[in-house]
């Protein structure tokens, strides 16, 4: 039966292509062009019904093997054995009577109707459910990099549901959970995971199927995830084989187990990623290409923040001479997101210009002279990073940094900025790490302590 | 042309330039199609002929503009410096068990070598408790700044053939260098500066030679220009007597417009390259001494780093890069010579030449990562720290012999190597090696990866990042390398 069984998968596609192209030829034919078609029809259907006939029986087979979501089984089941049996209607409908017209097309239409539904059916007990439309521009998603959750207490965390169940969930559940249940596993929860899939138990060690398939390099045949999806990081891995050696404990704390300073480790390289894009999220249109233009051939670096986008990063690296180009510059004011001039001195226009450009998130006017009061610091309100090191920034400006509440990084070396300054702005953003630089190392004896033999 | 002197002229080699302008154009055919995005691809294309050094966007936005490699050439010792063994001392001066030496060659060591213990004191430093020894005492305040690889692995085990591999994918020669590969990805920033730079010190240039910072099969405008920090930066850059700068210009004018003339004739794009390249050269002997000279740094820097002007130095050096990267140099690339602790001398002991080493290296590296910070550069600028491989937990008995110096010798398996800044977090150690830090148990990562990991900073898919050569493309990582996402920020 088991045998029979496993030819559903390339019988299936002859009924759909078959029953499919009498339908068409059923229309086609009315059509003085195919008149000739009208005596393709029935042979068709009649092959196609024996197809149907046939697929449903080792259909019945193969679902005996199981490791199939049952309830998506139940419909595709009562579905082919509705195909087959309007098939034969229609079949047997054809051979008496061609002359029935409505009866006939009704039969068809229904006919092609279960066709569709069956076989959409099927391929969603192979594929998985959303396969078909996963891709769709309707379903983009935006890919996030996988990041544990933030913990305050590691110790009095549940190693299984605040670390591994996530994992699995990221990187495991698309095939082996309700959804799917490829090699008849299941890892959704704690009696599927005691109970292994059809290669052996899951949970016993490093040579237990879950640590042995990931731990295998990813070329293996039998590595998990397979090497076409995306992998999970060293860490995780490590976490995941952790936890087994650890005893593989569904309830147990972080804090309680043996290896607890290991797992910490690996979650704490796990957690730690979350530093978002500091790009805006909106799209943007294109920038003028005039513009950019101008701003190439008067020495600038106007480079897309990356390939296909449309922000910008401008740096007067190589400008010697700013005349003319503060207007090319203010009509990106959409696009500049990061925006450079270093050891420069810098005319007002050009600082004006700075100031209005609304989505700048990182800005470094480092060794440059420039006026103060030309800088308008509350119409950049994004402002993440800002580098005023080596310039003659006044304290009043101070006042104005405060402002920018979403500032995460300033640069204040070698300016008139003291330790004061500092503490009350991070009173008001303690987000803001701020660097008043002038770094010194100790001289030690051992910086000159030659040693010999 | 109807003047037949001028087939005197026209040689095999002529022949070859002028049917490649016809298979150019043809070539020039495919490279532009009529429709969509193939286009601009190809526009690109071309735009990467014509001016190959023009700044292009990554591939995704970057998490560091510019990369500072410190490479420690003759591999220095993880076990004296960074991977804490103290099970390893309990082993001092006990024979090497079997298992350790089966199916394995090394260097020097013969027969059966005994185990050495840790010379140096260890400690954790910093919130992040990652072990520094005292050879490196002030790196060790700044531990917490750095991302430690304790588990690194290469395949090659002598210098030329290693430093090759950690720097161009490849112990074989021929393959472009990792800046090579970020510059023909990026292009360079600064007009006036070539984007690879290349400082040597120790007394000696590694042992794998210019290769390792050569361009390969990319176009040899990629390569890396070594410059020095005594006497001429670069060497043939400056005025021969008599000339001055003027006469120069006039010059490089005058050969521009016979090149320019070739140009016209041939329309070979590598033409215009030398033309430019002309032009930079001449703008480059007012930028390179200018950004070369670290006379007119404040005393406060030259007394964080422990600069001494006109000397050869890795303290000078580091100064320099400093400098180099904040004029938009894309790639620097440090080597300090003299690493190679096989303890046959006392300028090779662990416990001697060693640590002179360290000190030589401690003050500037330390000072670097400082400088960078406070100049908000450091965010930017990724700076790795490694040698070409480890050491052996055993010590060296070249030719089976009780040697007078304690050394250790080439070790594949397991080394550190850390790195900061540029988007790499701080204050992780990933990997970790076993009890002897023999063979990495956990976080065992290849050459390959560290390399994936330098382009993935930069905003480059080490898997894409192609360039096509003998029938196939080439990348920089061949057919392995994974990014080491876990120490990625």
């Amino acid at each position: 039966m088991l045998f029979l069984g496993r030819f559903h998968p390339l019988l299936v596609h002859f009924p759909i292509v078959l029953l499919l192209t009498a339908f068409v030829f059923e229309v086609m034919w009315r059509s003085h062009h195919f008149r000739g078609l009208k005596f393709s029809v029935l042979p068709l259907l009649m092959l196609g019904t024996a197809g149907a006939i046939l697929s449903a029986l080792t259909g019945y087979f193969i679902s005996q093997e199981g490791g199939y979501d049952q309830g998506t089984l139940q419909r595709h089941q009562w579905a082919g054995i509705a195909t087959a049996l309007v098939a034969t209607i229609a079949t047997i409908a054809k051979w008496k009577n061609s002359n029935q017209g409505g009866l006939i097309a009704a039969l068809f239409i229904i006919l092609t109707m279960l066709v569709v539904v069956t076989g959409h059916l099927g391929a969603g007990l192979t594929h998985g459910k959303d396969f078909l439309l996963e891709y769709a521009p309707w379903n983009r998603q935006v890919e996030t990099p996988f990041v544990l959750p933030a913990i305050a207490n590691p110790d009095e965390a549940v190693l299984y549901t605040e670390m591994i169940q996530p994992i699995l969930e990221h990187r495991c559940y698309s095939c082996h959970s309700e959804k799917r249940q490829k090699g008849d596993l299941r890892l959704d929860g704690e009696e599927f995971m005691r109970k292994g899939g059809e290669s052996g138990s899951l949970l016993e060690g490093r040579t237990g199927e879950l640590c042995r398939r990931l731990l295998l390099p990813a070329e293996h045949e039998d590595h998990m995830p397979p090497i076409e999806r995306e992998q999970p990081a060293s860490a995780e891995i490590e976490l995941v084989v952790a936890w087994v050696e650890s005893g593989a404990d569904f309830t147990a704390k972080v804090g309680s187990l043996e290896n607890a300073a290991l797992v910490k480790s690996y979650w704490n390289i796990l957690q730690a990623a979350a530093t978002p894009s500091w790009l805006p999220e909106e799209e943007v249109g294109p920038g003028d290409e005039a513009s950019i233009t101008a701003l190439t051939s008067a020495g600038a670096l106007v480079m897309p923040v990356e390939e296909n986008s449309n922000y910008l990063i401008v740096d007067f690296l190589n400008i010697r001479d700013f005349d003319g180009i503060a207007r090319p510059l203010t009509k990106l004011r959409d696009q500049v997101v990061e925006f450079r001039a270093e050891g420069k001195s810098l005319p007002d226009s050009v600082t004006a210009a700075v100031g209005g450009l609304q989505n700048l998130r990182k800005l470094s006017l480092a060794n440059s002279t420039f006026s103060v009061d030309g800088i308008d610091f509350s119409s950049v309100p994004d402002l993440v990073y800002l580098n005023l090191a080596g310039t003659a920034v006044e304290a009043d400006l101070f006042d104005q940094l405060a402002e920018l509440k979403k500032l995460k990084k300033l640069y204040l070396f070698g300016t008139r900025a003291t330790a004061d300054h500092v503490s009350s702005l991070k009173a008001q953003n303690p987000a803001l790490e701020v660097d008043l630089g002038g770094y010194n190392l100790p001289v030690l004896a051992t910086d000159t302590l030659v040693y010999r033999r | 042309m109807t003047d037949p002197r001028h087939l005197l002229n026209v040689s095999r080699r002529h022949f070859l330039m002028e049917s490649a302008l016809g298979l150019g154009a043809l070539a020039l055919g495919t490279l532009v199609p009529g429709c969509g995005s193939r286009k601009e691809e190809a526009l690109r294309g071309l735009d990467r002929v014509l001016n190959p050094m023009s700044p292009r966007p990554p591939h995704f936005a970057a998490r560091a503009k510019r990369v500072i490699y410190l490479h420690m050439a003759g591999a220095p010792s993880q076990l004296e410096l960074f991977d804490y063994k103290p099970e390893l001392m309990k082993l001092h001066d006990q024979r090497c068990p079997p298992s350790l030496l089966e199916g394995k060659t090394f260097a020097f060591i013969r027969g059966v070598p005994k185990m050495m213990g840790p010379q140096a004191t260890f400690h954790q430093r910093g919130d992040s408790g990652a072990w520094v020894s005292d050879c490196l005492p002030h790196f060790a305040t700044i531990a917490d700044e750095v991302s430690f690889l304790k588990g690194v692995h290469t395949d090659q085990f002598n210098h030329g053939p290693a430093q090759l591999f950690v720097h161009t994918g490849s112990p074989r020669l021929g393959r472009p260098s990792i800046g090579s590969w970020v510059t023909y990805g990026l292009g360079s920033e600064n007009s006036d500066l070539p984007g690879f730079v290349v400082l040597t010190s120790g007394g000696n240039t590694p042992d794998a030679g210019k290769s390792v910072w050569g361009s390969g099969f990319l176009p040899s405008v990629y390569q890396g220009v070594q410059c020095r920090s005594e006497g001429d930066p670069v060497l043939y850059l400056s005025d021969p007597e008599g000339v001055d700068r003027a006469l120069k210009g006039e010059m490089i004018d005058a050969i521009n417009e016979v090149n320019a003339e070739h140009y016209k004739m041939f329309n070979d794009p590598e033409t215009l390259t030398r033309i430019a390249q002309y032009e930079m050269a001449y703008r480059m002997q007012i930028s390179v001494p200018e950004v070369m000279n670290i006379n007119d740094e404040p005393e406060y820097i030259h007394k964080l780093y422990g600069t001494s002007p006109g000397k050869t130095s890795f303290a000078n050096n580091c100064l320099l890069a400093r400098k180099l990267v904040e004029k938009g140099v894309r790639y620097v690339q440090l080597f300090d010579w003299g690493w190679d602790a096989h303890g046959t001398d006392a300028a090779t002991a662990v416990d001697i030449g060693l640590r002179n080493k360290c000190r030589e290296i401690d003050r500037p590296m330390t000072a670097l990562i400082l400088d960078l910070k406070q100049r908000g550069l450091l965010d930017e600028t990724l700076v790795v720290w490694g040698g070409e491989f480890g050491r052996t937990p055993m010590k060296e008995n070249r030719d089976g012999k009780e040697m007078p110096f304690m050394g250790r010798d080439h070790h594949l398996e397991a080394f550190t190597m850390w790195m900061a800044g540029g988007g790499v977090k701080q204050g992780v150690t990933w990997g970790e090696t076993d009890e002897i830090g023999y063979y990495p148990v956990r976080g065992k990562v290849s050459v390959h990866d560290v390399q994936a990991t330098i382009l993935n900073q930069l905003g480059l898919n080490h898997e894409t990042l192609t360039y096509q050569f003998q029938g196939r493309p080439f990348r920089l990582t061949d057919v392995a390398g994974k990014v080491i996402t876990e120490i990625v920020a």
